[in-house]
């Protein structure tokens, strides 16, 4: 094998299968000298594409400046097709490779770099304004990278921060902290000005992770003391105070924490929905799979998935290391996973044999401690780890990254990719940067 | 029939019958009673006695037994017709019947005499006559057959006027006696009366013939009866060397004589077919093959010179290497090439010093003759060498042990396959600015508090490394610990002489808030006077301004000298400190609820170097120097004292279920002690190249660490079995190393995370490190 790739004139045997119906050729198999790399690839499939789209489309074609990404086997050609069949065993210059292609990102570029006073924690995205929750116990708001306001809400560390609503009157959002309260602001975009409009009690410890539905109506949050809690999302202004605030206590499972209200006299305390417990171990992350459906991952090797509606476990994955955070995809409808090791893993909560693990991604160097899917593309993916690289990966390839996104200093704590053409990350080197994504 | 006179062969047999006569006697003249039949049957009848006469007419004894017969038949015919006379006789007597044998012994005897007497010439005649089979009549059922009772008494008869039955049945009548005055008259006219005797059987009269009562007279004076015999004739040696041409013994021959015998035949039968098949060979045939072998014409004279001996002692024998057979050189006549030339001698005789360095040890010479050659010089020592080295060469290969190094090493599992166990350093907790001599974790796992030479005592969020608090305290930290009460967010100090309790503000607000309510006066005490050797060893107080404390510290102990370790018990309510150089005052247990303390030792045992409390039992572990004594708090008694062999213990941890401990020691050493075991170490793991400063065990993964000066962690798998009859198995699986050495100091302190099998070291270089 090895004199047939040294050999110039060897050939493979490929086939070009598009992922995008657009960009369709023909599936007949061609011959190509394997010394050909992804640019030769290209050029190749450019002139497929000009043969099969000529008489159909008038229309200036949208693939004349594209470039494309090639992905062989579930790993992207970066070097010539010789040097990918020497890496990759069992492939062999006689069989037929399947060339998956698809239209490459360009890559994201350094947009803002926002200095803290303190490690970001937390970060969260929506309509451009950007959300940091940071050690020194504030909550900022940025927007455009600057500083709208700085919110100094809690005792403790903030550890996550996460937009509720956000339109041209006023914005809502939530943040939680290890001086275990999650408080809900409301912020009025016209005047700036900013309220704590509810403290959330009852976690016993550091709340480390918070996630609001679909409907934005109701707000999870994970905590180091192994519950899960979840509160109502829709704040309540001090003179609804009554009636309401008892209707949202009704559903409390158990949980009747009456704890003092140490409140100023506009903020109102509030209690959980519903508390559920059976994590062993603090929970790490948090995210909603569907409707009534919350999953967590935790500290004690598993992820689970509760009903809101049942007040239950629904199902439960068990992976082998503790588990750090978690990002659900509404679009492929599976589970990304950071834990305890330099691994990304792929779960699919429906499947319900075989491997749990569908795939894993191999490429930081240290923990990683934040995973988010693009809210837009089922395929890409954020991580971000101790390495203080982001990375950007197209799920089918889980070697080669598709961009490393440098520039942090220290570790990465938080990353979030929920506005597509905004790649937010924040780290212990106490800044957030926000890369343009270009999706 | 044979006359009975011919079975009278030899004289022993008569003086065999004789002495049975001897024997026999029943009667006063009973011998010959018993003198069988065929001499009474030979008196039978006359016609009986012709027939035999005729058949007899080729004997020897012919004319002699002739007239014999004569006589016989006369006398037969007398005592028939005396039967037929007296057969109405009625009278019988025993002694009749006696006498009536005797009279035929007698007539027998007449017969016998003559023969007797020619007995030598008797003896030829028997040797010339031709064999008669002896065995051609049957004379087992020969009797008296002229009556015929059978053997029974005869007085049975004597109420009857018979005396029993002849052959045909017709009684036989007693002859007619007359009284006794009869027979005195009748003895009177009887000139033969003295010498009449009654025939028992027939009730006869029997007159004796002088023979027989010569032998009665005889036999009554115990002489032989027989008046010729001699006694002490020449004992003719009937069995002697001389073959004689007729056996003696006429037996006829054994069916083995003529009949071949059946397992002979078949081992012949064999053998000829064995012959036929040519798996055998004849004597003829062997002979030949070894004619026309030559390695049997020829043989080794020396045979046992290339063969190895056979010396039973030695099993595998290497033969001894045999002598150089002389060559041309060693020739009186070489040929003249191997004759030395000048300078060929010159070199030998230049190598004097070393002469182990010639070629040949000696110089070829030619001689005229054999005669002429001298005697060779160095023969003797050659010979004495030669023999030296036999000797001493044990020539017999030596069987080596096929054990590999590998076998002696016990099985343990791969490392892998005992996943999970740090590997690499996940994360740094930077902050302290010099060594790290203590980390304590919170239960949880979340929070991690770790006191420095810098005198800060910082608590970390492990997660992340974030330091969330620093607590700056007048001095260098020895020894910090969580309270493991989790209604308490507690941490117990030790800071030069004194030991504080710091709120440590992290974890559940309620739980810290309540520590603080609680902590934060004194409980009444009244009426408790502390004993004076603990009033002068310990003081309990509330912080004071000048004690320069951070704000959250509690309690303050003072002590009377440094505090070298703080130690909580499982319960979360007492505390052991260590005070050094606190000699028999080293040990103080304290209780937090009621602020008092103790001392549990009145004598100094020793420098003692750690305390350590028993997850579950009342034990209190107390290391001195080189031992490891063990306390029953609740006994107050010594349960065991543990040998550890060491020079200087650093450290101790206690598996989380109690029996096994674990000692580190400054001798590079790290012990394993079983405690249901012994009280010497069950395994000792020399990994380390340095003092090993400290060693943990996981709570709940079967993992333990040592940390070594020599900045290295070892990480092993120590998996502890419910079975006590099964050993712990101790693997080394990991080394880590990470941390920088500072003045000679590596890693100070080892930790396992409560929950995760993750590894929190401190180093003298200012580094937390935690290893996943």
């Amino acid at each position: 094998m090895t004199a047939m790739t040294e050999d110039k004139s060897a050939q493979i045997q490929v086939k070009f299968i598009a992922s995008d119906e657009s960009l369709a050729v023909p599936s007949t198999t061609f011959t190509v000298p394997l010394a050909l790399d992804a640019s030769g690839l290209e050029q190749l499939l450019k002139r497929l594409l000009a043969e099969s789209h000529d008489s159909i489309d008038e229309a200036p074609p949208t693939w004349s400046d594209q470039s494309f990404e090639f992905v062989l086997r579930g790993d992207f050609l970066r070097t010539s097709l010789a040097g990918f069949v020497q890496s990759h065993e069992g492939v062999t210059p006689e069989s037929v490779l399947e060339i998956h292609y698809f239209a490459r990102n360009p890559p994201p570029a350094p947009d803002q770099d926002v200095n803290h006073d303190d490690w970001v924690s937390g970060v969260s995205a929506l309509d451009g304004h950007v959300l940091t929750a940071c050690y020194d116990n504030t909550i900022a708001l940025f927007y455009d990278g600057h500083k709208l306001l700085t919110i100094p809400g809690h005792d403790g560390p903030a550890r996550d921060v996460v937009w509720i609503s956000l339109d041209e009157d006023q914005g809502v959002f939530a943040s939680s902290s290890h001086d275990q309260t999650v408080m809900l602001y409301q912020w009025n975009a016209r005047t700036r000005a900013i309220d704590v409009m509810n403290v959330c009690r009852g976690h016993e410890r550091s709340v480390d992770c918070l996630a609001v539905d679909r409907s934005r109506t109701l707000l999870a949050s994970g905590s180091f003391d192994t519950h899960l809690k979840i509160w109502s999302a829709k704040l309540q202004s001090p003179d609804e105070n009554g009636g309401s605030h008892e209707a949202l206590t009704n559903g409390s499972g158990g949980e009747s924490e009456k704890k003092k209200a140490r409140t100023s006299h506009k903020t109102l305390s509030r209690t959980p929905l519903v508390t559920l417990g059976g994590h062993k171990e603090g929970i790490s992350g948090v995210a909603w799979t569907e409707d009534n459906e919350v999953c967590t991952s935790s500290w004690d090797h598993t992820l689970k998935i509760w009903d809101f509606e049942m007040r239950g476990m629904k199902t439960e994955l068990v992976g082998n290391k503790s588990f750090f955070g978690l990002s659900y995809s509404p679009l492929n409808r599976t589970i990304l996973t950071c834990s305890a090791d330099r691994a990304i893993r792929l779960y699919d909560p429906r499947s319900k044999d075989g491997v749990l693990v569908k795939n894993q991604f191999t490429s930081h160097d240290g923990w990683v401690t934040c995973v988010d899917w693009c809210q837009e593309r089922e395929d890409l993916f954020i991580s971000g780890g101790h390495d203080t690289v982001v990375k950007m990966w197209d799920r089918r390839s889980c070697v080669t990254p598709l961009y490393d996104m440098k520039g942090h200093e220290d570790r990465i704590l938080c990353c979030d990719w929920s506005e597509k053409d905004m790649v937010v990350s924040g780290g212990a080197d106490n800044t957030m940067k926000i890369y343009k994504s270009n999706v | 029939m044979v006359h009975s006179g011919k079975k009278r062969k030899t004289p022993s047999q008569a003086t065999q019958l004789s002495s049975a006569l001897l024997l026999d006697d029943e009667t006063p003249i009973g011998p010959d009673l018993n003198l069988e039949g065929p001499q009474v049957n030979g008196s039978k009848s006359p016609s009986e006695a012709e027939t035999q006469s005729d058949s007899d007419e080729s004997s020897v004894y012919s004319e002699l037994e002739d007239e014999e017969d004569e006589e016989d038949e006369e006398d037969s015919d007398e005592e028939e017709e005396e039967n037929e006379d007296d057969g109405d006789d009625h009278e019988a007597s025993e002694s009749d019947s006696a006498a009536q044998e005797i009279a035929e012994e007698g007539r027998a005897r007449s017969k016998k005499a003559p023969s007797t007497a020619q007995e030598p010439e008797a003896v030829e005649a028997l040797e010339a006559q031709p064999v008669q089979d002896e065995y051609e009549y049957d004379s087992s059922d020969e009797e008296d057959i002229r009556n015929t009772i059978g053997n029974i008494p005869v007085n049975w008869y004597d109420d009857y006027d018979h005396i029993g039955y002849n052959l045909d049945g017709v009684a036989i009548r007693k002859p007619k006696r007359g009284d006794e005055l009869d027979h005195f008259l009748r003895q009177m006219e009887d000139g033969n009366a003295g010498i009449t005797v009654r025939d028992p059987l027939t009730g006869q009269d029997v007159v004796l013939s002088q023979s027989q009562v010569e032998k009665i007279k005889r036999l009554a004076a115990s002489k032989v009866p027989e008046p010729g015999y001699d006694m002490y004739a020449d004992a003719i040696p009937w069995f002697s060397s001389q073959v004689m041409e007729t056996p003696l013994r006429d037996l006829p021959e054994g069916k083995k004589s003529f009949l071949p015998s059946l397992t002979e035949k078949r081992r012949v039968g064999r053998m000829v077919h064995a012959l036929k098949m040519g798996w055998m060979k004849t004597k003829a045939e062997r002979e030949q093959e070894k004619r026309e072998d030559p390695t049997k014409r020829y043989y080794m004279l020396w045979q046992s010179d290339d063969q190895p001996e056979d010396v039973k002692r030695i099993t595998d024998l290497i033969p001894a290497p045999k002598m150089k057979l002389p060559g041309h050189a060693e020739s009186y006549n070489p040929p003249p090439e191997y004759l030395f030339t000048e300078r060929e001698k010159k070199t030998w005789q230049d190598l004097d010093e070393e002469p182990f360095k010639r070629k040949l040890p000696f110089i070829p010479a030619k001689y005229e003759s054999l005669r002429q050659v001298p005697a060779y010089r160095n023969f003797i020592n050659e010979r004495f060498e030669r023999c030296l080295d036999l000797y001493l060469a044990p020539r017999a290969r030596k069987n080596r042990l096929t054990i590999q190094p590998e076998d002696l090493v016990p099985q343990l599992p791969k490392p892998q396959d005992l996943q999970p166990f740090p590997t690499v350093c996940a994360l740094t907790y930077k902050g302290h600015k010099n060594m790290i001599r203590t980390l304590s974790i919170e239960a949880t796992g979340q929070f991690l508090a770790s006191g420095s030479d810098d005198g800060t005592v910082k608590i970390w969020e492990v997660q992340t490394g974030y330091c969330l608090q620093t607590f700056t305290m007048p001095g260098v930290i020895k020894s910090v610990m969580w309270c493991p009460n989790k209604a308490l967010s507690l941490l117990a100090v030790a800071c030069e002489n004194m030991v504080v309790l710091i709120s440590a503000g992290v974890g559940d607000k309620v739980v810290v808030d309540q520590t603080e309510e609680l902590l934060k006066e004194a409980p009444d005490n009244t009426g408790y006077i502390p004993p004076e050797r603990v009033k002068n060893a310990v003081a309990w107080s509330l912080p004071e301004k000048s004690d320069k404390l951070p704000k959250s510290a509690l309690i303050v102990l003072k002590f009377f000298k440094n505090v070298k370790q703080v130690i909580w018990h499982g319960k979360g309510d007492y505390f052991a400190t260590l005070v050094q150089d606190g000699l028999n005052r080293s040990v103080i247990i304290s209780q937090l609820s009621k602020w008092r303390s103790q001392i549990p030792f009145s004598k100094a045992k020793g420098l003692v170097q750690c305390v350590l409390f028993h997850p579950i039992r009342p034990y209190l572990f107390v290391a001195t120097q080189r031992h490891i004594r063990i306390y029953n708090l609740a006994k107050q008694e010594l349960s065991k004292k543990l040998q550890t062999g060491a020079k200087w213990i650093s450290s101790m941890a206690i598996h989380p279920k109690g029996d096994n401990l674990l000692v580190g020691t400054y001798d590079k050493k790290v012990q394993w002690f079983d405690l249901d075991l012994s009280s010497k170490p069950y395994q000792v793991l020399r990994y380390h190249a340095t003092a090993v400063r400290q060693v943990a065990y996981h709570k709940r993964y079967p993992l333990f660490a040592s940390g070594a000066d020599d900045t290295s962690i070892i990480v092993s798998h120590g998996m502890v079995y419910n079975d006590l009859l099964q050993n712990p198995t101790i693997v080394p699986v990991k080394l880590l190393r990470g941390h920088s050495k500072y003045d000679d100091f590596g890693v100070m302190e080892v930790l396992w995370h409560p929950t995760q099998p993750w590894l929190l070291s401190g180093g003298a270089d200012g580094f937390i490190k935690l290893w996943t």
